[in-house]
C-alpha cells in the first residue's frame, strides 16, 4: 500500500485536507520538533487526534529534534501522553525516545528518522529493539531505498517532495553573524546564503536551532511512480515547509493523481511538470538518482 | 585517584609513535577502509599491527575507527576486517553504525565497541540504550555541557569519552549533509569537505545582499577545556579526547605533552594545583587558532565563532626534530623544520620533562661547515647544547619567559 502523508496544517486549512485523498499527517510538537510551518501545542494534541480518527486519517508524530539532557524529563512526559492517544507511530531521531518507550513499556509504534538511516542492517538491528519503520536519509538514491525496503521487514518512509534539510546547528548562526557584523536586523526565520564559487543558493532558517536547506525543492514524482510500479510498499512524505501554500495544494493533487493512474508515462510526465511549474521550476531530483562520492582519493 | 585516559589522534604510524612517546595513554587511528577522514593517510593492516605492538610495549592502547555510516554497498569485507583487527589485538573499535554490535556477537569477534561521536549522544536515556546493548564507552557529542556530562556519568556510570581540544563541527555530528549537497562528497562516509569553514554571501527574502564588508561565516572556534581538566577528572570522565587525525607531529606532541602535564600535575597534588597560563599559551602557539570552551560552561554565542576567514597563520614555531645527542662534542643533531639563526634563543621540550631554553651560538651542517642560519627544511644540522637531550625531543621558538 502506498500512503501519502503531509505535514499537519494550520487550523484554517484543516477542512480542505480532511476531505483530500491524502492518507494522513505528520505532525510536529512544539519544543520537540522542527521544520514545520505549524507546530502543535501539547495541549491540543488530544482534540486533533479525535478529529483525525473520525475522518479515518493516519497520524504520525515526529520528534525530530536532538534531545539535550535537561529536556529528558519533559520528553518522557510527552511520550506518556502520546502513548494514550494511539497515534499511528512516532518518528524519532534520538535514541532516548526508543529507550524511554521500551523502559516505560509505552504503547507507541516507532519509526526511526535520522541521517544515519542508510542501510538495512541497522534498521533490522533496531527492529529487534522495537522499531517498526524507518524514514530514510535524504542522500540515498531511489535504488538504495528500494534495496533497503527489500532487505527489511520494516515499513519504509521516504520524502519525495519539499526542501531537503542539509544540516542542523544548535548555534544561533544568523543572530551571531548579525551581532558581529553589526547588521541592524532582527533575524527573521528565512535567509538565503550563496556559495561564492558555485553561486548556488541555499536556505538558512534560524529558530531554536539553525537549519540549512537545499535551495531547490525536491520533486520525486517520477520516483513515486517507480515505487508504485515496482510494488514497493512505502509511505511518502510531501513536505510543505517553506513552500508557498497555494503551490502545495496542486502538488498534493498531482501526487494523488499519479497514484490513481500510475501506469501512464505521459500523464506522469505532465504531472511532474505541474509540480515543477507550481514551484517556479525551482525543483531538482536531490540524490534520488545521483550517488554521492566519499573517497576523494583512492588510498587503498 | 580517578584514572583518566589521554586519547590522542594519529593519522599515520609516525604520529602514533609520537603521540605515545609524548604521553598519550591511547591513540585512535583509521584504517584504509570503513573510516571517516578518507583524505588522511590512514593505516594498512600491517601498520595497525605495528602500531598496536608499539603501543602495547609502551602500555598504551589503540582504538580503530570503523565509523562510516554504511550504505548497502559498503558491507563487503567488513567481517574479515573486524576479525583481522581482533587478531592483531586492537583494543577497541570506534563505530557509529549499530548493526556492528550484533555483528561482533554473531561472528564471535571479541572487540570492545566505543560509540562514535557521530551518533550525537547528548542525553542519559540514549546512553542507557547503548549501555544495554553492551557499548563499553560513549563518545559524547561536542555540544555537551558540564551539567549533562556530570548527570550522564552519575546516572549511567558508563565510560565516557569527552573532547577536550580541537576543531568543532558547526552542526550536529552525523547529521550534517552540507558536504553532500554542496560538493557531492558524503560526509558520513569520509568525504566531508568542511563546508562550515567556507565564507558565504547572505541575502534576505528580497535577495538583498546583507554582507557588505564581512562574509557570512558559520565556522566555530576550536575547543579547549584546559581550564576544566581538574573538574572533568573529578566528574569521572574516563577519557579525554584530542581531535585532529590530520594534524602534524609537532601539534600532537605539543598538545599531548601539555595535557599530560596538566593531568599529572592535578592527580599528583590536587590540593596545590594551580592553573598555569603558560600551558594555555603553549597550546595557542601550537595551533594558531583561537579556542573557547564552547558548550561546556555556557551556550556558545557570538564569541565562539570565526567571522573573517579562518584567522590563523602558518605556524613557524616548530624548528626541528632532535635525531641524536653527541655526548663528546655536546652537540644536538637535528632535522630542521623552520628557519632559525645564530643568536636565536630556542626552546627544547620532550616527553614528560620540563622544557628549557638555549641560545644558538653556532650552526653546523653535515660537512661541519658553519652556517649563519638554518634555512633548508629537512637539513641535518648540529648546534651546541651543554644539557643532554634525547632523540625525539623537539625544538621550537622560545615564546615563554
Amino acid at each position: 500500500m502506498n500512503n501519502i502523508i503531509i505535514p499537519f496544517p494550520e487550523i484554517e486549512n484543516f477542512k480542505f485536507f480532511m476531505e483530500n485523498e491524502i492518507d494522513g499527517f505528520i505532525m510536529g510538537i512544539d519544543g520537540f520538533s522542527e521544520n514545520f510551518n505549524y507546530l502543535v501545542k501539547e495541549k491540543n494534541l488530544k482534540r486533533i487526534c479525535e478529529i483525525l480518527k473520525e475522518k479515518n486519517k493516519k497520524l504520525y508524530i515526529t520528534l525530530n529534534k536532538v534531545c539535550f539532557n535537561d529536556k529528558i524529563e519533559s520528553l518522557r512526559i510527552l511520550l506518556h501522553k502520546i502513548s494514550k492517544l494511539h497515534v499511528n507511530a512516532v518518528l524519532f531521531t534520538d535514541m532516548a525516545v526508543l529507550n524511554i518507550v521500551n523502559e516505560d513499556n509505552l504503547d507507541i509504534n516507532l519509526i526511526w528518522d535520522n541521517t544515519l538511516v542508510t542501510n538495512s542492517k541497522t534498521i533490522n538491528f533496531l527492529q529487534k529493539r522495537g522499531i517498526e519503520g524507518f524514514l530514510c536519509s535524504f542522500e540515498l538514491t531511489i535504488d538504495e531505498y528500494i534495496s533497503i525496503v527489500k532487505n527489511t521487514n520494516c515499513k519504509g518512509f521516504i520524502k519525495l517532495f519539499g526542501y531537503s534539510k542539509m544540516a542542523t546547528s544548535s548555534r544561533k548562526l544568523v543572530s551571531n553573524y548579525f551581532e558581529y557584523a553589526k547588521i541592524d536586523k532582527n533575524p527573521k526565520r528565512k535567509y538565503y546564503f550563496k556559495d561564492k564559487k558555485s553561486k548556488d543558493d541555499y536556505i538558512i532558517v534560524e529558530s531554536d536551532n539553525t537549519n540549512f536547506f537545499s535551495g531547490k525543492i525536491l520533486n520525486g514524482l517520477l520516483e513515486y511512480k517507480r515505487l508504485i510500479n515496482e510494488n514497493i510498499d512505502t509511505t511518502i512524505i510531501l513536505d510543505d515547509y517553506l513552500v508557498p501554500e497555494s503551490s502545495f495544494y496542486n502538488v498534493i493533487e498531482a501526487f494523488v493523481a499519479l497514484r490513481n493512474s500510475p501506469n501512464d508515462e505521459d500523464f506522469a510526465q505532465k504531472l511532474k511538470m505541474v509540480v515543477d511549474s507550481n514551484c517556479y521550476n525551482n525543483t531538482y531530483n536531490g540524490f534520488l538518482n545521483k550517488k554521492t562520492i566519499f573517497k576523494v582519493k583512492n588510498n587503498e | 585517584m580517578n584514572k583518566v585516559e589521554l586519547l590522542a589522534p594519529a593519522g599515520d604510524l609516525e604520529k602514533l609513535k609520537w603521540a605515545i612517546m609524548y604521553g598519550a595513554d591511547a591513540v585512535y587511528i583509521g584504517g584504509k577502509k570503513f573510516s571517516l577522514r578518507a583524505n588522511a593517510t590512514n593505516f594498512t593492516i600491517e601498520e595497525i599491527k605495528e602500531g598496536v605492538k608499539f603501543a602495547h610495549e609502551h602500555n598504551a592502547k589503540v582504538y580503530v575507527t570503523v565509523n562510516i555510516i554504511f550504505h548497502e554497498e559498503d558491507f563487503d569485507g567488513l567481517i574479515e576486517y573486524l576479525k583481522e583487527l581482533e587478531r592483531i589485538k586492537v583494543d577497541a573499535i570506534i563505530a557509529s553504525d549499530l548493526f556492528i554490535i550484533d555483528l561482533l556477537k554473531e561472528e564471535n569477534i571479541n572487540l570492545e565497541f566505543h560509540l562514535s561521536t557521530q551518533a550525537c549522544t547528548l542525553n542519559k536515556e540514549a546512553v542507557k540504550f547503548y549501555q544495554k546493548e553492551g557499548v563499553k564507552r560513549v563518545v559524547l557529542a561536542r555540544e555537551s555541557s558540564r551539567e549533562s556530562i556530570k548527570n550522564i556519568i552519575e546516572e549511567t556510570n558508563i565510560d565516557t569519552e569527552v573532547f577536550i581540544h580541537g576543531a568543532m563541527c558547526t552542526c550536529y555530528s552525523g547529521r550534517c549533509m552540507l558536504s553532500n549537497y554542496m560538493t557531492n562528497r558524503d560526509s558520513n562516509r569520509g568525504g566531508c569537505a568542511q563546508i562550515c569553514r567556507w565564507a558565504f554571501d547572505i541575502f534576505d527574502e528580497y535577495k538583498t545582499k546583507l554582507n557588505k564588508n564581512i562574509d557570512f561565516s558559520i565556522a566555530p572556534k576550536d575547543l579547549s577545556l584546559l581550564k576544566f581538566i581538574p573538574e572533568l577528572i573529578d566528574m569521572g570522565v574516563k577519557s579525554f579526547k584530542i581531535e585532529g587525525r590530520m594534524k602534524s607531529i609537532y601539534y600532537i606532541a605539543t598538545l599531548v605533552s601539555v595535557y599530560r602535564r596538566v593531568i599529572d600535575r592535578y592527580l599528583e597534588e590536587k590540593e596545590n594545583y594551580k592553573y598555569n597560563k603558560n600551558d594555555e599559551i603553549e597550546l595557542y602557539r601550537c595551533a594558531n587558532r583561537q579556542t573557547t570552551d564552547q558548550y561546556f560552561d555556557k551556550f556558545p554565542g557570538v564569541d565562539e565563532q570565526y567571522y573573517i576567514g579562518r584567522e590563523e597563520n602558518t605556524n613557524q614555531d616548530f624548528l626541528g626534530v632532535i635525531l641524536d645527542y653527541d655526548k663528546n662534542t655536546k652537540e644536538i643533531i637535528l632535522e630542521q623544520r623552520n628557519f632559525f639563526k645564530v643568536g636565536d634563543i630556542i626552546n627544547i621540550f620532550g616527553p614528560r620533562k620540563e622544557s628549557f631554553n638555549i641560545k644558538v651560538s653556532y650552526i653546523k651542517d653535515e660537512n661541519n661547515e658553519l652556517l649563519d642560519c638554518a634555512r633548508h627544511p629537512k637539513e641535518i644540522l648540529r648546534i651546541p647544547c651543554e644539557k643532554e637531550v634525547s632523540k625525539n625531543d623537539l625544538i621550537r621558538v622560545k615564546f615563554l619567559g
